[in-house]
C-alpha cells in the first residue's frame, strides 16, 4: 500500500506542477465572472443561469483534467524510460496501475473541490446553499470520474499515442452521457439482430449519466437519497475494478520498450 | 539575461500583435453586423446557426420554468411547441392540456429493466412550475433567444407575461415587446400583448385601443388567408374582449357594447360576455 500511495503522490505532484488545472480553473472563474456581470431586465438575483454555466465549464474542466493526465500516465514514463527503474525497485506492474489510478483519482479530487468551492461561493452570493446536495453532487461526479479514469488508464495501454486514446475516450464519455440512459427506449423500437445488440451495449456500458447531477443542482431540486448514492458508488466500484483487472491483463505482458 | 530580454521582447511584440489584431477586427465586425442589421456579438458568433440556436434558449427556459422536469426526443412525448400554456392561468383548459401531457411522459419501465428502474432515482420526476419571483430565472433564456431568433413571437410574448404579470415591470415589458414589434412589424400576438399591457398595467386606453385596433387588422390579414379551422380565433377574442374593455375604459361605452357583441360570437362562454353587455346597458339608462 505504501508503495501505490508513493506512486499516487507523485502523480498529485504532477497535477499541481502542470499548467492545465490553473487554466482551466482561470477559464471557469473567468466566463462565471462576465456571466455574472449580464443584466436582465433590470433583475440582479437571477441566479441559475449563472450555476448552469458555472457548473457546465466545471464538467468539462473535470472530464479534460481526468481523461488527459491518466492518458499521457504510462505513455510519459515508457517514453522518457522512468518506468525502467521504477520495476527495477521492488514494485508489481499492478502496483504501478493501482499508484498511477489512485493518484489521477486523488488529483481529480483535489481539483472538484476547488471547483465545487467557487461554485458554493458563487452560489451562496445569491440565494440560500444547500450544502448536503452539494456534497451529493461533488461526490457523484468523483465517482463517475474514477469510471473515467479507468477507461482512460485501459486506454493508455491499447493504444499508441495519449492524445488519440484522449479523443476516444471523450467520444465514448460524452457518448454514454448523452445517449446512454436512451439506449434502452431506442432497442425497444428496433428489431432483430439491431435490438439485441443495442440491448447488449446498454446493458454493458457504464451509466455515467447516473451521476450527472447538474440539473438538479442548477434547479434547486433534491438529489438521490444518500442509499441510491451508496448503491451508485457500488456499481462504479465494479466497473472500476473490471477495467483496473483488463488493464493489468494488457499491461503485464505488455512490452515496454518504446 | 540576453535570453531573457529576448522573451520580454517576444511578449510584448506577441500582446501589441493581438491589440493591433482587435483593433482592426473590431470595426470590422461592427461593418459586417450594420450591414446585416444585427448589432449583437451571439448574432455574429453563430450566423445562420443562430435560429437554431435561438430555439434551444427558448426550449432552455421553457426547462428551466419546469426546474428540470422536461421530455426529451427519446421519451416518447412530442416536446411543447406551442407555450400558451407557460402564459395561461392555472385551472384553464391549456393549463389543464399542459398537465396532462407532461404528467404522462414518463413511461413505467419494464420490470427486467433495473437499469432504467435505477436510474429514476438520479432523475428529475415531479412536474412543477416556478412560481412568484423564481420566475425571473426564465428571462436570461428568453433574451438570448430574441437576440437570435427575432421572428419568433412567443419568445416576446412569453417574456413580456413574465415582466408585467409576475415581475411587476411593465416598463420593461413594453420596451421588450417594442424590441419584438421592430423586427416582427405585423404581429398581431405582439401588438396585442402591447395593448393588453397599455391597458392592464399602464392604464393608457386610448394607446391600447390603437394597439388591439391595429392587432385586429393584423389577425385578418394573417390569419384570414388560412383555412376556417386554422384559424387563431381563441387570440382573435382575446383582442376583441380587451378592445371593448379598452373602449369602457376610454369612455364610449357603444362602440364598447359592439366590440362585445362582435366577441359573443366567437367566446365559449356567451353568457358570461351577455353579462358584460348587459352591464354597460344599464349603466348607460
Amino acid at each position: 500500500m505504501t508503495t501505490i500511495l508513493a506512486i499516487a503522490g507523485l502523480v498529485i505532484k504532477e497535477l499541481y506542477r502542470r499548467k492545465d488545472f490553473y487554466v482551466l480553473l482561470v477559464m471557469t472563474v473567468v466566463i462565471t465572472a462576465v456571466s455574472w456581470l449580464m443584466n436582465f431586465f433590470g433583475e440582479n438575483n437571477i441566479v441559475r443561469l449563472l450555476k448552469s454555466i458555472c457548473l457546465m465549464l466545471i464538467w468539462i474542466s473535470a472530464l479534460v483534467i481526468a481523461v488527459v493526465t491518466t492518458a499521457r500516465q504510462i505513455p510519459a514514463e515508457r517514453e522518457s524510460r522512468t518506468i525502467f527503474p521504477l520495476l527495477a525497485k521492488p514494485v508489481t506492474r499492478r502496483q504501478v496501475l493501482m499508484g498511477k489510478f489512485l493518484g489521477c483519482w486523488l488529483a481529480c479530487g483535489i481539483a472538484l473541490v476547488v471547483f465545487y468551492l467557487f461554485f458554493g461561493i458563487v452560489t451562496a452570493t445569491r440565494e440560500h446553499l444547500a450544502v448536503t446536495e452539494l456534497i451529493k453532487g461533488f461526490w457523484l461526479q468523483w465517482v463517475m470520474l474514477a469510471i473515467v479514469i479507468g477507461l482512460a488508464l485501459l486506454g493508455s495501454i491499447v493504444f499508441a499515442a495519449p492524445s488519440s486514446n484522449s479523443t476516444i475516450c471523450f467520444v465514448v464519455v460524452g457518448g454514454i452521457l448523452f445517449l446512454g440512459g436512451h439506449l434502452g427506449q431506442v432497442a425497444m423500437h428496433l428489431t432483430e439482430p439491431g435490438r439485441t445488440i443495442v440491448y447488449a451495449v446498454y446493458f454493458l456500458i457504464p451509466h455515467l449519466e447516473w451521476y450527472n447531477q447538474r440539473e438538479a443542482l442548477v434547479n434547486d431540486r433534491a438529489l438521490a437519497a444518500w442509499s441510491y448514492c451508496a448503491l451508485a458508488t457500488a456499481y462504479a466500484a465494479v466497473y472500476v475494478a473490471a477495467l483496473l483487472q483488463a488493464t493489468w491483463l494488457v499491461f503485464r505482458r505488455k512490452t515496454l520498450n518504446v | 539575461m540576453k535570453q531573457a530580454t529576448n522573451q520580454l521582447l517576444i511578449l510584448i511584440g506577441l500582446v501589441v500583435a493581438s491589440f493591433s489584431g482587435a483593433a482592426w477586427l473590431a470595426p470590422q465586425g461592427e461593418a459586417v453586423a450594420a450591414s446585416e442589421g444585427q448589432g449583437s456579438l451571439l448574432t455574429l458568433l453563430f450566423g445562420e446557426g443562430r435560429k437554431v440556436v435561438g430555439s434551444y434558449f427558448l426550449r432552455q427556459a421553457d426547462v428551466t420554468f419546469h426546474s428540470g422536469y422536461y421530455p426529451t426526443i427519446f421519451d416518447g412525448a412530442q416536446e411543447p411547441t406551442d407555450r400558451r400554456y407557460m402564459t395561461s392561468t392555472e385551472g384553464s383548459p391549456e393549463d389543464e392540456q399542459h398537465d396532462r401531457e407532461m404528467d404522462n411522459f414518463f413511461k413505467e419501465p419494464p420490470r427486467w429493466d433495473l437499469i432504467a428502474r435505477f436510474g429514476r432515482h438520479f432523475m428529475i420526476t415531479e412536474h412543477t412550475h416556478l412560481k412568484e419571483e423564481n420566475q425571473r430565472e426564465i428571462l436570461p433564456w428568453l433574451k438570448l433567444s430574441a437576440e437570435l431568433d427575432p421572428q419568433n413571437v412567443q419568445t416576446y410574448t412569453v417574456g413580456a407575461y413574465f415582466l408585467r404579470a409576475h415581475l411587476h415591470k411593465p416598463e420593461q415589458a413594453e420596451k421588450f415587446l417594442r424590441q419584438g414589434l421592430r423586427a416582427n412589424p405585423n404581429s398581431y400576438e405582439i401588438l396585442y400583448e402591447l395593448g393588453r399591457l397599455n391597458l392592464e398595467n399602464l392604464k393608457n386606453p386610448f394607446r391600447a385601443r390603437n394597439l388591439l385596433g391595429k392587432a385586429l387588422k393584423c389577425w385578418d390579414q394573417e390569419e384570414g388567408q388560412k383555412p376556417e379551422k386554422e384559424r387563431n380565433l381563441y387570440t382573435k377574442e382575446e383582442i376583441i374582449t380587451h378592445l371593448a374593455l379598452s373602449e369602457k375604459e376610454a369612455g364610449d361605452i357603444p362602440k364598447a357594447i359592439e366590440y362585445f357583441e362582435m366577441a359573443k360570437k366567437l367566446s365559449p362562454n356567451p353568457q358570461a360576455i351577455q353579462n358584460w353587455i348587459d352591464e354597460l346597458k344599464h349603466g348607460m339608462r
